[in-house]
């Protein structure tokens, strides 16, 4: 018997055990995200980060990678930043596959099957929904015209650069939103004039309340920001326009309802967002303004009128719409950078232990803008509140803090050049403001959590 | 009894002579001397040991980071609000009554000897005329002596001084290694302790202005 081979029964045994183990192993899971922003790249870190090792498959519309949109209004709109500076920091090895430039088309949540163009299909383990928002249309506005333009992604953000290096001088900015009056400062300190259209009285009174949003109406107009508050575009007329031109030497020219015009080089439309959902028609989740999530982001599934979370399916970001149980049982939607990236971790943490023993995500929403050096930073959801109380500080300076309460309980807080101070504000949030902290239990605290 | 032999037994071969006999496997001859397996005209020298990395030089106090309170808001010709001056702490008077908590509890500047951050102020204010002369570089004699930890990592924690906007959110992440003090600057710890980079890469994720970064080996 040569000294080279095994018996045969043996070596029988060895290859039998050998397709066993092969048979058994587990198949390698697949999370598919869709949307490659920042909540899904942050809910892939997470994956890694957890020790998931199987596939994950992005599905992007855009043709980037995901990057900060954040400095699209800000420093880039300002040039004080660079096209490098929306690098967003990945300290794992993602090893993801990247399906950039691809727009998902459908879902099939009985098959976990995800629709692509050209009828592939996608087959997940579990999926992220982080397609996030796009930018609402202004009805009538021609966006089809090289003088009016949106911005929220990259390639808004350079067409428009391109825009007004070509020799724009007033800019007109209709929506008085966070992104509007952002934009407006930006401009603002290029030093072209710019003119701000909202239909409200005060500048970001939905998000900061009529109060703040007044102090930052006498910002803007101290910096010589033009203003038609409390107006609505009504007619648009574009140079390059076959039928609707304004007159000569005018790029856009929008009348109001309140009868006036504005005649401006550039318009830009910033009113708003809507989450990307169109293409969940008809997969049967609930998808009325954002995907509706259960209070652990796993996503809600109607079928004749029965709910049911869906295990594999989790939504992240400014798409979802889901109930942050420290504030109250109503999902809502929250559209700020930070919660995003919490929301991504918190889902891809969701995904992997699934609806029963993952636990409720309860970020405090944080934002911040930046407005003719004015640092305004909020926690909370101030938007929500019935009352805004002044803290500390001088609002005259613009050096203040602002509580907002809700039926007596904090909501929310929102600051202007003192961030440090807004800290302790926070740990406000879910507490009554009148009765001493230590008396009793919170309306909304841990011990109410628990309960829920 | 007579014993009763019906026949001759066979003789119970030697147990090593039954069954097919195996050739004997060809013994290597072992190495008669250790220069054999290091090849011929090597000598065998033992383990080696590496004398060739230089000692560690003793770089002193941590490197110390320290931004300027002034906000840098660039030439704007429509700027209309100064700049926040440096006016060193100021007295907040409570405009409601709202409690404002009497202890403080957020994390104060440690003790002077315990850590990197002792240096910060003194530096940051080395020729300003603020403070009695302090010398800059002062190493401290006690930490030496003492048994406390000679942190002597490199650095993987930078922040951009002209990015930075005083948002704080780091310090919410993490407090143990940044603290946006009352005098309107940041102070951070450049080679945070192992467990606490899991919030120090939190902070970095979701810093406003994307300042905060982590270099080395900070992906571990």
């Amino acid at each position: 018997m040569s000294r080279n081979r095994r018996s045969p029964d043996i070596a029988q045994a060895l290859a039998r055990a050998g397709r066993a183990r092969l048979e058994h192993r587990p198949r390698q899971r697949t999370v598919v995200i869709a949307g490659a922003g920042i909540a899904g790249l942050r809910a892939a870190e997470r994956l890694r980060e957890r020790g998931f090792d199987g596939a994950i498959i992005f599905i992007g519309e855009e043709p980037h990678k995901p990057y900060n949109r954040t400095p699209l209004s800000k420093q880039l709109l300002a040039r004080t930043g660079r096209l490098a500076d929306l690098k967003l920091p990945v300290y794992r090895d993602l090893d993801a596959t990247w399906r950039l430039g691809t727009r998902a088309l459908g879902l099939d949540v009985e098959r976990n099957r995800l629709l692509l163009a050209r009828g592939e299909e996608v087959e997940y383990d579990g999926l992220v929904i982080a397609t996030g928002v796009e930018a609402r249309h202004l009805p009538g506005a021609p966006l089809w015209s090289d003088h009016v333009w949106s911005l929220r992604d990259m390639a808004d953000g350079r067409g428009l650069g391109r825009r007004l290096a070509d020799g724009a001088r007033h800019i007109a900015v209709i929506g008085t939103g966070f992104i509007g009056c952002e934009i407006a400062s930006s401009l603002r300190g290029r030093g072209l004039d710019v003119t701000l259209v909202g239909r409200g009285n005060a500048l970001m009174s939905a998000a900061v309340g009529s109060q703040v949003g007044g102090l930052m109406t006498r910002l803007h107009r101290r910096n010589r920001v033009g203003m038609k508050l409390g107006a609505n575009p009504v007619r648009w007329a574009t140079a390059d326009s076959k039928t609707d031109r304004p007159k000569s030497g005018v790029g856009v020219s929008i009348w109001l309802d309140d009868g006036s015009r504005v005649d401006a080089d550039v318009a830009v439309v910033a009113v708003g967002a809507l989450p990307a959902v169109r293409w969940l028609q008809g997969s049967g989740l609930d998808i009325s303004d954002g995907v509706l999530t259960g209070p652990t982001t796993h996503a809600v599934h109607v079928d004749s009128g029965r709910l049911a979370l869906v295990p594999s399916i989790v939504a992240a970001g400014d798409v979802a719409r889901w109930p942050n149980l420290l504030f109250d049982r109503t999902p809502r939607r929250v559209e700020h950078w930070i919660t995003a990236s919490e929301h991504g971790q918190a889902a891809a943490d969701a995904l992997l232990v699934g609806p029963d023993a993952a636990l409720p995500f309860t970020p405090i929403p944080r934002f911040w803008s930046e407005q003719f050096g004015v640092r305004l930073q909020g926690v909370g959801r101030p938007g929500l509140a019935d009352t805004c109380r002044l803290a500390e500080g001088s609002p005259k300076d613009l050096e203040f803090v602002a509580v907002y309460t809700r039926e007596g309980v904090v909501v929310g807080a929102v600051s202007a050049n003192a961030g440090v101070r807004l800290l302790e504000y926070t740990d406000l949030i879910g507490w009554p403001l009148d009765s001493p902290r230590l008396a009793g239990p919170p309306a909304l605290g841990p011990a109410r959590l628990a309960a829920v | 009894m007579t014993v009763v032999t019906t026949g001759s037994m066979p003789a119970v071969p030697p147990f090593d002579q039954t069954g097919p006999r195996l050739a004997p496997v060809p013994r290597q001859a072992p190495p008669s001397d250790p220069v054999s397996v290091h090849g011929p005209g090597i000598p065998y020298t033992g383990p080696v040991t590496v004398h060739g990395l230089p000692p560690v030089p003793d770089t002193g106090p941590f490197p110390v980071d320290v931004r300027p309170a002034t906000l840098d808001t660039g030439p704007s010709p429509v700027h209309g609000l100064p700049a926040v001056p440096d006016t060193g702490p100021k007295i907040i008077e409570a405009g409601a009554r709202l409690p404002v908590p009497v202890t403080p509890t957020r994390p104060q500047l440690p003790a002077p000897e315990t850590g990197p951050l002792e240096a910060a102020p003194l530096t940051y204010l080395g020729g300003a005329g603020r403070r009695a002369a302090a010398p800059a570089f002062r190493p401290s004699t006690r930490r030496r002596s003492g048994g406390m930890r000679r942190r002597s990592d490199p650095a993987v924690v930078s922040v951009d001084n002209n990015r930075c906007h005083l948002y704080a959110i780091c310090q919410q992440e993490a407090p143990a290694s940044f603290l946006v003090a009352r005098d309107g600057r940041l102070y951070y710890d450049a080679a945070p302790p192992e467990h606490q980079m899991a919030s120090v890469r939190q902070a970095a994720r979701l810093c406003p202005m994307q300042a905060i970064k982590l270099g080395g080996d900070s992906t571990r």
